[in-house]
């Protein structure tokens, strides 16, 4: 079994424990389960780290748990395969998994699923632990699909309110239309290469022709689209916001969305091969844009964070996509720490106002709650990409990246992108945090710091939010042992020269947003209300219309209309005609009984009748 | 052994039928049922799974002057079969329990006759034997739709009983068709199927037996478009009825696809898959469509399983190590699974007196124990890794891309399909605000014997190599003399 198999079961006992405990109604149980949840990841997080020390010392781990699948040639385990990126991602997963336990401890105290939600949080970090782990395809499959049922659930947490139940759904669903192209994908992989484990894949992957490579990473592509909510099945992650906050900091940091850009980098040499990169990287650039100006307007404090992640997820595939392998992870890896940081702000200022997630409700909330507010801060910048914060150094190697790629119009449009990050962004600070109050009274009696066991983690994860840049060198140095980094050299002016265009429309955007949001100098309503550009507002404001055309077209069309049909024709044609030929067999049963009349004379009339024609026959043949 | 094996529930008919309190029937009922699984898992423990062919063969003489045997005995697929048979018909007696109330001692000996005649179409090797439990089947299952059903149940019965013979009139002059050519050719009278599958036929005599044989077999799985006798037969059933009927009797078509038309028409097997393919993919992404917009949770569960026979159907005519094996594995899963969300079902209905989805709403915050087990059989269906679902499901899926690109494109689809109505139902009976104030959460007896089905549907879906290594060995023998 091995150290690996105790860092993914762990977080399982977890579950089942508080399972338990929730469904037996075991009173012991109900109050205690978070510590079910805080002594697994704990543990699984230690061994994490332990597993990080030795593959550090230039060990790979391979190990076996145990046999699942052998069919004829398919053979496939279940096992540990820990090299330096999924040893990073261990790290990770766990450590952000083990702060949303514990600042859960005080979000979701009170509420009457308690200790459900610790049973699912462990049966999610579990999943994604399978999957980070992975040795093969199919083991990769099992944990993509157990993500995508711990989202649901925990999306779905409040099923009571029907936008959760519906949220849940359409998550799943969504994931599934990606799944759907992962899976032939993986069949496509064992006919092709005879195998699922990725040794042996990767060890044969020359031996393929580079148009069949293309196809499986194509494939491979959608799951990665469905599960990372890219372009164009981007739609499930903001409706994701209805699940409690402590939800979306690890589906947004490390546990879910992360999968895709995770599993692209693992099967970089099928990628390599492939001529699929450049389509990975504009599904990024458009996903990066397109998110982000959707995030310049909305009012929803979750849901402004949620278009963050889609569009800095853009920028990890945009970096997949120019070949910058590591770079893609390094942003995942600062990524997971501001993000994190941010959505656990946002829930404890939901908390302090009571559900309340509008921003324009809100405002001046400094006086109120300090340490949310600077943690806030710090995190923002750093999504930002203000120097020296972390997000600086992994947003501005990515654009460089794509630069000296040759990409020169995917670096013009994250460029332009850094600027609307600056810029929804500060408007959520200066909405939130400063200017006039916009709450109301008893919202003010209540108003209030958040307790310690969640300002903690929001204290923890401001350190890394700060310090994770300065890991570049050993970060790219470590990675690079499991995963390439295709790059171009730049010469060291032009590099500085870009660095400075991203930082200071970085800095112009903040300013910008202050004006509007802080300073008030200008109404956004100038540019809201300008007959010119509000068709286009609307536009961005109702995110482009994907939801309402995927459900005319997919809900509504294929779904329910085009399913009504067929079980019309189900019942009236196909089941008619069976219906009708018994009809008929009956109605000739009941018209010959007519024949059967019981008179002799009739019967002697019907033999004189077959005597003639039996006659007629014979003389006329 | 196995002729014990086929006794013993048609001796506790017996005492069921003689018995007098009507209380204490269930009882016996369990008792017989439980002591025929026990036996059967004892006929799986004695096996060996390495050998070709068939183990336990018990023979006797029983009508000499016509050369029809009594011959029994089982191979790695009958075991399987076996096993699940005597599983479900154990689950189907505590999902009797309160549901029948009225003619207890005639229901449970109806339902233990079934069980002899179910064992029988699995374990016989004469054919004529195999015919007649094929179609005694038929009788005591019509009866549980027709006296326990609900308001359309003689219709339905009916339904089912006329559209399953008139298929089976057809499986029976294909029969003698069979007899009488081998008997032609070799000058020896015989239904016994190991002689009779020696035989090589023209490819011409392949294909009309190949059709007469589908008609039977297709009625029974059922194949698009022969599928329409099973939502009425289903909503109409009593609970057991469901189970059993979902559980085992539409395994009969597949095992007779596998167990006949492989081996005796090989050639015309081959030469008509595409046609199978298609009306596979059909059945895998056309009911999946109309499931989604039932109004009444039977008939979701209904046409989901005719979809997942679609899977079954195309991985059989994969004609591949993997398709064959997953679809195996996948009529035993889909048996658990569909068994368990009948089961799910009636325990809603005994509740609720309500089928329909609008009437539902809710019952998670009011079971929330039933709600979770019905959360696992709802993923099982949907086909989630960690279940059995998922092994037959990639198997065959992985099977059929080897056939045919295109048709593995379609299974997969509607895999979506599948997660779709499965979640909308979920939605509307366990999540929403309650529609009703009181509903009564599992008691002892549904607890155990959902969980029973919940342990294998995980167990079985961690370690398939369970019943897997039982028809290795068989699906190897039936590839290799393809």
């Amino acid at each position: 079994m091995g150290i690996t198999f105790w860092i993914a079961s762990l977080p399982l006992f977890s579950f089942l424990l508080a399972g338990f405990g929730s469904l037996f109604n075991v009173p012991s149980f109900k109050k205690r389960s978070h510590y079910f949840g805080l002594i697994a990841v704990g543990i699984s997080l230690i061994l994490s780290f332990k597993v990080l020390l030795s593959v550090l010392g230039g060990e790979v781990l391979r190990e076996t748990w145990f046999n699942w699948v052998v069919s004829g040639a398919l053979s496939a385990n279940f096992g540990g395969f820990v090299d330096s990126l999924t040893a990073v991602m261990l790290v990770v997963v766990n450590f952000i998994s083990f702060l949303v336990h514990l600042y859960s401890i005080g979000y979701m105290e009170g509420d009457p699923g308690y200790d459900r939600f610790f049973a699912y949080l462990g049966l999610f970090t579990f999943s994604m632990l399978t999957l980070v782990l992975s040795p093969n395809f199919l083991q990769l499959f099992f944990g993509w699909e157990a993500v995508g049922l711990s989202s649901y659930l925990l999306i779905g947490f409040w099923y009571k309110r029907k936008r959760a139940a519906d949220a849940a759904i359409k998550a799943f669903l969504m994931n599934r239309v990606g799944d759907f192209l992962f899976i032939l994908g993986i069949v496509a992989v064992f006919w092709l290469f005879g195998s699922l484990d990725f040794d042996g894949v990767f060890s044969q992957v020359s031996k393929v022709p580079g148009k069949d490579l293309s196809i499986i990473a194509l494939l491979l592509l959608g799951g990665a689209v469905g599960k990372s909510a890219q372009f164009p099945l981007h739609t499930w992650l903001a409706d994701a916001m209805e699940g409690p906050t402590p939800i979306s900091a690890l589906i947004h940091a490390a546990t879910m969305v992360a999968a895709g850009v995770f599993m692209i980098a693992r099967c970089w040499p099928i990628y390599d091969g492939s001529s699929v990169l450049p389509v990975v990287g504009v599904i990024g650039v458009i996903t990066a844009f397109g998110a982000a100006t959707i995030g310049l307007t909305q009012f929803d404090i979750k849901r402004i964070l949620a278009y963050s992640t889609l569009s800095q997820l853009g920028y990890m595939f945009a970096a997949l996509g120019s070949g910058a392998y590591v770079f893609a992870m390094f942003h995942l890896f600062t990524h997971a720490f501001f993000k994190a940081l941010l959505f656990l702000g946002s829930g404890s200022v939901i908390h302090a106002l009571e559900g309340e997630q509008d921003i324009r409700k809100m405002g001046g909330l400094y006086k109120y709650m300090k340490i949310t507010t600077i943690t806030f801060v710090i995190g923002a910048l750093a999504l930002v990409g203000i120097p020296p914060l972390a997000g600086f150094f992994s947003k501005d190697k990515i654009i460089m990246a794509s630069f000296s790629n040759g990409h020169k119009l995917w670096w013009l449009f994250l460029t332009l992108g850094a600027l609307l990050t600056a810029l929804y962004m500060g408007r959520l600070i200066f909405m939130v945090f400063f200017g006039e109050e916009r709450f109301g009274e008893r919202e003010r009696r209540h108003l209030h710091e958040s307790p310690p066991v969640m300002t903690i983690p929001l204290i923890v994860l401001a350190v890394p939010s700060v310090l994770a840049g300065f890991l570049e060198g050993w970060f790219t140095d470590f990675l690079k042992r499991s995963v390439p980094n295709h790059l171009l050299e730049l010469p060291h002016g032009l590099e500085l020269t870009l660095a400075l265009i991203t930082v200071s429309l970085a800095l112009l955007g903040l300013v910008i947003s202050s004006l509007f949001y802080l300073w008030k100098k200008i109404s956004p309503q100038i540019i809201t209300e300008n007959p010119l550009i509000r068709p286009l507002y609307l536009v961005v404001y109702n995110k482009y219309y994907f939801d309402e055309i995927y459900y005319f077209l997919f809900v509504k069309g294929v779904g329910f209309t085009f399913g009504r049909l067929l079980s019309f024709i189900d019942k009236y044609v196909i089941d008619g005609i069976v219906n009708a030929l018994a009809y008929i067999t009956k109605f000739t049963g009941e018209f010959l009984r007519f024949s059967q009349t019981g008179l002799v004379n009739a019967y002697v009339l019907y033999f004189l009748f077959g005597v003639l024609i039996i006659v007629a026959i014979i003389w006329l043949v | 052994m196995v002729s014990v094996l086929l006794l013993l529930p048609l001796l506790g008919a017996l005492v069921v039928a003689l018995c007098k309190s009507e209380e204490r029937v269930k009882w016996i009922a369990l008792f017989t049922t439980g002591l025929t699984l026990i036996l059967s898992l004892f006929l799986l423990l004695k096996f060996d799974p390495s050998k070709v062919g068939f183990q336990f063969v018990d023979y006797g003489s029983w009508l000499p002057s016509f050369s029809i045997k009594y011959k029994v005995g089982i191979d790695g697929l009958s075991l399987v079969m076996v096993i699940m048979t005597t599983l479900l018909t154990f689950v189907a007696v505590p999902s009797a329990w309160n549901y029948i109330s009225k003619r207890r001692r005639l229901f449970y000996s109806l339902l233990l006759l079934l069980e002899t005649a179910m064992i029988g179409v699995f374990v016989s090797l004469d054919l004529l034997l195999f015919y007649i439990f094929w179609e005694a089947m038929l009788i005591p299952m019509s009866l549980i739709i027709g006296i326990w059903g609900g308001e359309r149940r003689i219709y339905s019965a009916l339904k089912f009983f006329i559209y399953t013979f008139a298929g089976s009139i057809f499986l029976l002059v294909g029969l003698v068709v069979l007899v009488i050519y081998y008997s032609n050719l070799t000058g020896t009278f015989t239904f016994d199927f190991t002689q009779l599958s020696s035989l090589k036929l023209p490819l011409e005599l392949q294909k009309w037996l190949f059709w007469a044989f589908f008609i039977a077999f297709a009625v029974k799985v059922p194949v698009f478009p022969f599928h329409t006798w099973l939502p009425d037969a289903h909503v109409e059933a009593p609970t057991p009825g469901s189970v059993i009927l979902a559980g085992v009797l539409l395994k009969m078509g597949t095992y007779g696809f596998l167990r006949f038309s492989l081996p005796l028409f090989p050639q015309a097997y081959k030469m008509y898959a595409p046609i199978i393919f298609a009306l596979g993919v059909v059945a895998i992404v056309y009911t999946a469509l109309v499931a989604l917009v039932q109004e009444d949770v039977k008939k979701i569960v209904a046409y989901s399983s005719v979809s997942h026979m679609g899977f079954v159907m195309i991985g059989l005519f994969s004609l591949t190590v993997q398709g064959i094996e997953g679809a195996i594995f996948q009529m035993l899963s889909h048996g658990l699974v569909s068994g368990a969300l009948f089961f799910v079902v009636g325990i809603i209905y005994e509740r609720l007196h309500s089928r329909e989805v609008s009437r539902m709403g809710g019952l998670a915050s009011l079971a929330p124990k039933l709600a979770t087990l019905a959360m696992l059989f709802t993923m099982a269906n949907v086909g989630l890794p960690g279940t059995s679902s998922f092994i037959g499901e990639f198997l065959t899926i992985l099977g059929a891309f080897k056939a045919s690109w295109v048709v593995a494109s379609l299974m997969a689809l509607g895999v979506i399909f599948g997660a779709a109505y499965m979640l909308y139902m979920y939605r509307n009976v366990f999540f929403l605000e309650p529609k009703v104030l009181l509903f009564k959460d599992l008691d002892l007896r549904e607890l155990l014997s959902l969980s029973l089905l919940a342990f294998l549907v995980i167990w079985w879906g961690f370690n398939p190599e369970f019943i897997m290594k039982f028809i290795h060995a068989y699906v190897h023998g039936l590839l290799g003399g393809v």
